[in-house]
């Protein structure tokens, strides 16, 4: 402890090491994966579509919008995309009264939809 | 700037010299290497204001449009300038590292495991005392192996092999895979496999967490992704294979003093020339073996003391012109190649990287191979 005290650059590494073991721990208790080590545990193709008044989004405005692939696979969890959608919907866009649905299959599993706003 | 430490005497700031800084060779050279593996991988345009960042505060920075990623990018070179040029390098590491880091946290659809483990590696040997362990790092792997494993084990579809499978035949269709496959029961070489790959990053971590075990530690890494890089036909998961490969210079002793290497006059012809052109901080001293020892290369030095293939390992593995000169050549095929041809290129790479630093004494097994049978005498009573 004396030594950690006496070295503040090693203080800050085992403080950021902590903190990392705190996000591992902490991804057990939400869907998504980020900051927890955990890529290519899922395997998950999903489609992404957006309305606004009815009106559906390009694929460039979804680009634009999310800034992120809007169908595909996904590696870590399809819940790392729809915490970003999620994250648009009730920051940046949400003036925007956007409709979404976010289609996916994990893993082979049947198909499941996600959808903004949520009832 | 300290000058002390330098094998032959020449300027310690120039980019290539990884001696004499606040930082061990190997770590210096961990750093720059890391540093070039996120260049490459295009950080510099990635580093930009926040986008639904994790933490809703750094929106406030998106008031005033572009400091944000210009402090990131200044950062960033700042910090790659000081690396480079051997100057004040912890704090160059600490400036890479937190430019990386915050960058991922300020940009969600941006964040990638592969340039996330840069930016800690980076920030950790920053963080690292000179003359110490490197333990930081060794942890770091605990933590990184430890949060994988963790992962999969709690998740049904690994133990039933149902991600694999899914990953293996459609959103990456591997065609080894499909050919093994169907020799066996439905999903049950995906199930063999996702436990040999849980048991096998459990086991690492245990490694890593155990300083007894780190050189096991580091051969399961070496062969786990050595053998995932095979499988799955050179994909490097971004540049995840070379962010851990780059990351295991941590572990690996570099020599700080002159090494006598004696070369038989049968290998002086293409040995010699090549060591003189990988050894750029000059700690070896080239002479003749003698014309008598069966040895074609014999290591002396710093304690240690190796023939043949081993002095060959230590050599390449000591000599950072090694890791540079592959990284460039990786990097100028990587640019020039199509990836049809590339990632076939890097499976041969690294099973011929394989061959050479898995420890087999090759020339011993040849001589005892080659040795003429004598036929038995019977000694007349």
């Amino acid at each position: 402890m004396k030594r950690l005290r006496s070295n503040p650059a090693l203080l800050l590494g085992v403080a950021f090491l902590l903190l990392q073991a705190v996000l591992v721990f902490r991804a057990r208790f939400v869907a998504e994966r980020f900051f927890c080590w955990a890529p290519f545990d899922e395997s998950s193709h999903y489609e992404v579509k957006t309305w606004i008044n009815d009106r559906p989004l390009s694929d460039t405005e979804l680009w634009d919008r999310y800034q992120y692939r809007i169908r595909g696979w996904e590696n870590r969890s399809v819940h790392n995309v729809i915490r970003m959608v999620r994250q648009f919907e009730t920051s940046y866009g949400t003036n925007h009264q956007a409709r979404v649905e976010v289609i996916y299959s994990y893993n082979g599993h049947p198909e499941q939809t996600w959808r903004w706003p949520q009832r | 700037m300290a000058a002390t430490m330098n094998l032959d005497g020449r300027a310690a700031w120039l980019p290539w010299r990884i001696s004499g800084t606040a930082l061990e060779p190997n770590l210096l050279l961990l750093a720059k290497l890391m540093f070039l593996v996120t260049l490459r991988g295009g950080i510099f345009s990635k580093l930009g204001d926040p986008y639904l960042p994790f933490a809703d505060f750094l929106d406030g920075f998106r008031e005033h449009p572009g400091w944000f990623g210009l402090t990131l990018r200044s950062a960033y070179v700042l910090g790659g300038l000081l690396l480079a040029f051997n100057f004040r390098v912890r704090t160059a590491c600490l400036l890479l590292g937190a430019s990386v880091i915050l960058g991922q946290f300020a940009n969600t659809p941006s964040f990638r495991n592969h340039v996330y483990i840069c930016g800690c590696v980076l920030f950790l040997t920053g963080c690292h005392r000179r003359g110490e362990e490197p333990w930081l790092l060794r942890w770091q792997f605990v933590l990184l192996y430890f949060g994988a494993a963790l992962n999969k084990t709690l998740q049904a579809d690994w133990w039933s092999g149902q991600f694999l499978e899914t990953w293996l035949t459609r959103e990456f269709p591997v065609p080894t895979y499909h050919l093994l496959a169907g020799w066996f029961p439905a999903r049950s070489m995906a199930a063999v496999m996702s436990w040999a790959v849980i048991a096998s990053e459990w086991l690492i971590a245990t490694c890593f967490a155990v300083r007894s075990l780190l050189r096991l530690g580091i051969w399961l890494i070496v062969l786990l992704h050595g053998g995932i890089l095979v499988f799955v036909m050179g994909d490097r998961f971004g540049h995840f294979w070379d962010d851990i490969l780059v990351t295991l210079l941590a572990f690996l002793t570099l020599p700080t003093g002159p090494v006598d290497l004696r070369i038989a006059d049968r290998a002086r012809n293409w040995l010699e020339p090549w060591v003189r052109r990988l050894d750029w901080e000059g700690a070896y001293c080239c002479q003749r073996t003698n014309p008598n020892d069966v040895a074609w290369l014999e290591l002396e030095g710093q304690g240690i003391r190796e023939r043949n293939e081993a002095a060959l390992r230590r050599v390449l593995l000591g000599s950072s012109g090694t890791f540079f000169l592959l990284f460039g050549v990786d990097w100028l095929l990587d640019a020039l190649l199509p990836e049809e041809v590339f990632r076939p290129l890097t499976i041969v790479a690294t099973l011929i990287a394989l061959a050479i630093f898995i420890p087999i004494p090759w020339t011993d097994w040849y001589q005892r191979w080659m040795r003429p049978i004598r036929p038995v005498t019977s000694q007349a009573g």
